[in-house]
């Protein structure tokens, strides 16, 4: 092989060392100092990680954005492996054009622009005049005036970000669970109805160990993209109100560039990063596992 | 045949169910943009204004800088598409036909830099950008996102140039062509389509890329749509909920247009990840 071709994958190669490795390397060697984001002078420290695990805003905020994925991710597996059924199903019986219509409303709403999406579900759930949410509650649900604060109310405003989360992310959940069940064999069923399975047996003994594979892809990919979401929660709520939707990425942004303290911010982001590094290194084993297999 | 119908009936109301809440966003955003600001403060709200009217759509064209906004963005899509195909074609190539030693380490990475929080990257370079002078640069800021995609984009169109026969380059290379040769007048004919996949992701990205210009950008005259129209949001001491709606809509409708004529490509791009090992 020609020395010459290594030229093929340096772009590559640049590209992760300049836009990827350099920028964290600077994060984390940050994080071990008390540089500000103003200022030029630092020293070494370990003061930020001293702090930080007793840091009630930073326990807060993990907690928050735990309990902000753990829904997310059951909601979009969850709901993505019921919708992938119900498509799965409406083009067995002949109802394959709404179906198609359907799929393809869902996974435009993947393509959206994060920011549109959080303006977008803030028109509808807000508490003035034309959120249009609180209108259909007090007229078709509780049958008199209602005003719920979706958004000015700590628990509610996690909620609605959570459920916009599902929302936006249902498109890859649905198509690749919707992908996995085509690929079950269909003999595997005649041959389990033969032997007097139900639907709810075939189900658990054919189907969910036919899809395991994609499941669990599903469930790791969905959990890092939901640890990153920034964009969405930024424009829905601010991280608001008060805290009460600061995940760590909005954390990271707050402590950086309005407490304009770069190590701090950095020692979280570092902790974020970490997390996502493990749930990367299941991913890979999936997906690596899953190659030597086929 | 009774259950059948049963059945069919009941799935196809979940099915509208379903329907209705993904479509309901959009078209209440769309609603909210065609009213003047009485009607968007007036109760009960409608779900379609009694008096609909394009007066905002009027308003953000000629009266904003959202229009400013849009070019930029438009800029920002295509010297992004540009650079990622510079990056990811000859990488993914070399990946596909070379084995290097390092490929089994490059490979796991290329999957795994995606999980990096977009904000901390733009945080180094925030940092640096004064002294460097790529501070409110529209091109740096381009090739932060090409470069932020690129490991994906390698990796996928690796996948998708594995699958493509490599003795059409031979046997034309035997004819007395380059390997570049080889390259431009085989390879790449074959390789459009997943070549398209990688364009059309790209420009989805980096039209709907939030988090680089934020941190990237403060002068409203290079704003992405993205942070422009999220800057309409933070005006706190004038109505703007109307022109809001107008901009939200306005952002939507490139990418739900590319979308909808290239539905094939995005369930592509969107799935390759997964599917494929």
């Amino acid at each position: 092989m020609k020395r010459s071709n290594v030229l093929f994958i340096l772009p590559v190669v640049l590209a992760l060392f300049l836009f990827f490795f350099f920028p964290l390397e600077e994060i984390i060697r940050y994080s071990f100092t008390n540089a500000r984001l103003f200022e030029k002078g630092y020293s070494y420290t370990l003061i930020n990680y001293k702090m930080i695990f007793t840091d009630p805003d930073f326990l807060h905020s993990l907690k928050i954005t735990v309990i902000f994925v753990i829904f997310s991710v059951i909601g979009q597996v969850g709901f993505g492996l019921l919708l992938g059924l119900l498509f799965y199903r409406m083009e067995n019986i002949g109802l394959r054009y709404f179906s198609l219509v359907t799929r393809t409303v869902i996974v435009s709403a993947w393509v959206l622009p994060g920011v549109a999406i959080g303006i977008m579900w803030k028109l509808m759930f807000s508490d003035f005049q034309f959120g249009i949410v609180n209108y259909f509650l007090s007229h078709f649900v509780f049958h008199k005036p209602t005003m719920i604060s979706f958004l000015s109310n700590a628990r509610n405003a996690l909620i609605i970000v959570t459920v916009s989360n599902i929302w936006r992310g249902l498109a890859f959940s649905m198509l690749l669970q919707y992908a996995a069940l085509k690929q079950v064999p269909k003999e595997l069923y005649e041959v389990a109805s033969l032997d007097g399975a139900n639907k709810l047996q075939r189900f658990f003994f054919i189907t969910l160990p036919c899809i395991s594979q994609q499941l669990l892809i599903n469930i790791t990919i969905a959990t890092i993209s939901t640890f990153n979401v920034f964009d969405a929660i930024l424009s829905l709520t601010r991280g608001g109100p008060g805290k009460s939707t600061e995940v760590l990425s909005l954390m990271v942004y707050r402590s950086v560039f309005s407490n304009t303290d770069l190590s701090y911010g950095s020692a979280v982001g570092v902790i974020l990063l970490i997390i996502n590094l493990l749930i990367s290194l299941m991913y890979l084993r999936i997906i690596f596992r899953k190659e030597v297999r086929a | 045949m009774r259950s059948s119908l049963i059945e069919k009936v009941v799935l196809s109301i979940i099915c509208a169910f379903v329907f209705v809440i993904f479509i309901f966003p959009l078209f209440w955003t769309f609603s909210m943009s065609i009213r003047n600001p009485q009607e968007v403060f007036s109760y009960p709200p409608r779900l379609w204004p009694k008096n609909p009217t394009f007066a905002n759509y009027k308003t953000v064209v000629l009266e904003t800088d959202i229009p400013k906004y849009f070019l930029n963005s438009m800029i920002l899509v295509l010297i992004s598409v540009i650079l990622v195909l510079i990056i990811s074609i000859p990488s993914a190539y070399g990946l596909s036909r070379f084995s290097f030693r390092i490929s089994s380490i490059l490979i796991p990475i290329l999957l795994v830099v995606q999980m990096v929080p977009g904000i901390l990257i733009s945080i180094t370079f925030f940092k640096y950008s004064r002294t460097l002078g790529i501070y409110n640069s529209l091109t740096f800021l381009s090739m932060t996102i090409a470069a932020y995609r690129s490991p994906f984009i390698t990796w996928l169109l690796k996948s998708f140039f594995d699958t493509i026969p490599r003795e059409l380059e031979e046997a034309a290379m035997i004819d007395g062509c380059t390997r570049l040769g080889a390259l431009r007048r085989i390879f790449l004919p074959l390789a459009t389509p997943g070549i398209a996949t990688a364009v059309i992701f790209t420009s989805i990205f980096a039209w709907g890329d939030f988090v680089f210009p934020f941190i990237m950008i403060d002068d409203y005259k290079k704003f992405p749509v993205t942070v422009g129209i999220f800057a309409y949001t933070e005006a706190k001491y004038q109505v703007t909920t109307h022109l809001v709606a107008t901009g939200a809509f306005l952002m939507v409708i490139p990418a739900l247009i590319v979308f909808l004529l290239l539905q094939k490509y995005v369930v592509e791009a969107l799935t390759a990840g997964a599917i494929k090992g």
